[in-house]
């Protein structure tokens, strides 16, 4: 059998998968988590290296039945020539060249990719994707960005930079423009709405609210709890009931539907996957989010068009960096 | 007929040579040896596929290439012979009906007819075809080979059923299966497509493949339509159907439109849209053409600030399209092209200034299909089906 190492490179953790590529679905056999060292790239790449050959040995395989290794990562990147360029999550870190580093180490080919792209692979090779020739993966964690298979292929965009749907919307505010009145309710970038800190932030505005009028709000019960909030401990509370809460994730839904809508139209694509906090909380995103995608789409391309959460579910974020090299091979 | 699924493996194989080598000569004049070393092939086959394709009349020998190669001979140019086949063009759109003949190589050759709008569909439908024909039978010689009719329309049209489903301000044609009824008053093959992707490949013939990998048409009359052309191939989605721009909205509590939706972009970008802003204030502006001739020859501040504003709209539908697929260019096509380096400049400025952090900034320009836009397109759809696809086997060559 031959194996294939996926490394998703995060700002807190980074993750390495052992995943056997016998079967019609790569088989994950192991993985390691650890914090990623805050100490720059030099120590994180050494890490990483000693981590894969860790999971090698734990599980008695050879390095000459390493078939090649997949990165995944936030952007901005160079995929083509395998450069981590500088992203923001990644201080240190500018223009590493980290597929030469590992196909160095371990003689193989390395691949790498973005983590919207990462995902869209994964899900369109072995998820909810399946047998799609246009699909829209968008991530909803985080960030938000998307990742796009189009005609039967991975969509990079010139420089290999598409997918920023999370910086979408954001001109039509702030400018000073005829067409930006204040009240709007257009006041920030998708970006600021559909990711779990842009739900956060919408929690603490509307928990201060709530709390300046004398309501309850069971995921803050005083200002002092403010930095705490989450987007999970608002999911929680929503679940529960909560007002304040269910505002806070009907407001990111109605705006995640807004960039269905706009998807729909654009690219007319037959599937939408929507993947971590959607997949986590799809009961308390999905109705008004396709409510609002049907209100600003053209009927045509809304009916055609399926909207998913994640098909590979917890699965998706080990598979996908295993999937950037299964694509490339 | 030939389909490519009832022959052979080796006649499929000679088929995609025959197709691939007489793309690449209708691409501009090339040497047999030129050929080959594109190909790949060897030079007895690029021989005898250009053998045939000279007895076939699709391809002639055109003068010798210029410089002397040092071998003593300078070889032969093959291009191909426009006048082999012609192409029917018929574009229906909100503001006006025509119907043209382009050649082989996409040039239209015969001036484009426009027609004042019948309100009733099935007279528009006649007059197009009847005058098609017409132009056939007194403009071209005798027995001129009608390679296919290219039909397009604005969008949402699947373009595989040729069904028309609900296009935004265009509903007496809702629902009509625009390829049955041109197929039922035309004796040629017919192909449909929604217009912005028919003149996106009408543009994709024209640029250049390696500086424009990725570009979006703008296609703005009284509509704005959308084409994409993503790593290098045309973008259509779902049954061709295509993608769709002017819709989206630009102000969630903006102006209502005919869609159901508030705010969307053809209500303030479209040619129609400024016209009618500006005839609100001032009668006598009741075209496109007049505001810019306005803005530009006589400096008129109010019409000037109508396209500034224009612009502002489109540079920030660009912005989000850019965001989404970064591509390397946003072409302007259709009627707002008239004097369109005033509005394009426009919208260049705006765009750099928003997006001069991130370091990239994707052209913005005009189309550079010369001639009738819309007939391009028309007559692209039927090219690419015959070069690229079945068209191409039943139109009478020795293969
Ligand atoms: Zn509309």
């Amino acid at each position: 059998m031959e194996y294939i190492i996926g490394i998703d490179i995060g700002g807190t953790k980074t993750a390495i998968s052992l995943a056997g590529t016998g079967s019609d679905i790569p088989q994950i056999v192991d993985g390691i988590r650890f914090e990623t060292p805050k100490s720059g790239y030099a120590s994180t790449l050494q890490s990483i290296i000693d981590n894969c050959y860790k999971l090698l040995d734990n599980n008695g395989i050879l390095t000459e039945n390493l078939r090649a290794v997949g990165i995944c990562c936030g952007g901005p990147l160079d995929a083509e020539n395998g450069i981590i360029l500088s992203p923001p999550n990644l201080p240190g870190w500018d223009h590493i060249p980290i597929c030469r580093h590992l196909e160095e180490e371990f003689s193989v080919p390395a691949f790498l990719e973005n983590d919207a792209n990462a995902c869209a692979l994964a899900e369109w090779k072995f998820g909810a994707g399946r047998g799609c020739s246009n699909l829209v993966f968008l991530t909803f964690g985080t960030g938000f960005g998307a990742g796009f298979i189009l005609n039967g292929q991975l969509y990079r965009g010139a420089n290999g930079m598409a997918g920023e749907i999370g910086h979408c919307e954001s001109f039509w505010h702030g400018d000073g423009n005829l067409y930006c009145p204040v009240g709007h309710g257009r006041s920030g970038s998708l970006e600021g709405f559909c990711s779990g800190s842009g739900i956060a932030e919408l929690g603490r505005t509307i928990a201060l609210q709530y709390i300046q009028q004398g309501r309850q709000v069971s995921f803050c019960p005083d200002p002092g709890n403010l930095q705490n909030i989450t987007a999970q401990t608002i999911a929680s509370a929503a679940y529960a009931g909560d007002e304040a809460a269910r505002r806070v994730y009907r407001i990111s839904s109605e705006k995640l539907g807004s960039a269905l809508a706009l998807l729909t139209d654009i690219l007319n694509p037959e599937l939408i996957i929507i993947g971590s906090i959607y997949t986590r909380s799809t009961d308390l995103l999905r109705e008004a989010a396709l409510r609002t995608m049907q209100e600003q789409s053209l009927p045509l391309s809304c009916s055609a068009c399926r909207v998913l959460p994640s098909g590979l579910g917890e699965q998706l974020a080990d598979i996908a960096p295993v999937c950037v090299a299964i694509n490339s091979l | 007929m030939k389909t490519i699924t009832n022959i052979n493996n080796k006649e499929t194989m000679h088929i995609g040579n025959y197709q691939r080598v007489l793309r690449i000569i209708s691409g501009g004049p090339i040497s047999r040896v030129g050929l080959s070393r594109l190909t790949g092939l060897t030079q007895p086959a690029i021989g005898n596929l250009t053998g045939q394709m000279l007895a076939d009349g699709i391809i002639e020998e055109a003068g010798k290439l210029q410089e002397d190669t040092g071998a003593g001979r300078r070889p032969v140019l093959l291009s191909l012979t426009p006048s082999w086949g012609y192409i029917g063009c018929i574009s229906i759109d909100r503001d006006e009906i025509c119907a043209g003949i382009c050649d082989l190589g996409g040039s239209i050759v015969l001036s484009p007819c426009y027609f004042p709008y019948p309100d009733d569909v099935e007279q528009t439908l006649d007059l197009l075809c009847d005058t098609l024909k017409d132009m056939i039978r007194t403009h071209l010689p005798a027995n001129s080979r009608i390679i296919g009719v290219g039909v397009i329309a604005p969008g949402p049209l699947n373009s595989s059923t040729g069904m028309m489903i609900n296009p935004p301000s265009f509903d007496r044609w809702n629902g009509l299966n625009l390829l049955d009824e041109m197929r039922k008053r035309l004796p040629w093959p017919v192909f449909t497509e929604h217009n912005s992707t028919a003149i996106a490949r009408a543009e994709l013939r024209l640029v250049s493949s390696e500086k424009y990998r990725n570009f979006a048409i703008y296609f703005i009359n009284a509509g704005i339509g959308l084409g994409l052309v993503l790593n290098g191939e045309i973008y259509t989605g779902i049954d061709g159907i295509g993608c769709e721009i002017g819709h989206t909205s630009i102000d969630v509590n903006g102006r209502l439109c005919s869609c159901g939706n508030r705010g969307c972009l053809d209500l303030y970008a479209s040619t129609a849209a400024v016209v009618h802003d500006a005839r609100r204030v001032d009668g006598s502006l009741d075209s496109w053409r007049k505001i810019v001739d306005r803005a530009i020859d006589s400096c008129d501040r109010f019409c000037d600030e109508l396209l500034k504003l224009q612009a502002s709209y489109l540079a920030g539908s660009m912005i989000n399209l850019d965001n989404l697929l970064t591509l390397d260019a946003i072409i302007i096509a259709g009627q707002a092209t008239y004097r369109g380096e005033y509005l394009c400049d426009k919208i260049r400025r705006r765009i750099s200034r928003s997006l001069a952090g991130s370091g990239r900034v994707p052209d913005i320009r005009l189309s550079s299909i010369s001639g009738h836009t819309s007939l391009s397109g028309a007559g692209a759809v039927v090219l690419s089906q015959f070069f690229y696809n079945e068209l191409f086997l039943s139109c009478g060559l020795t293969i």
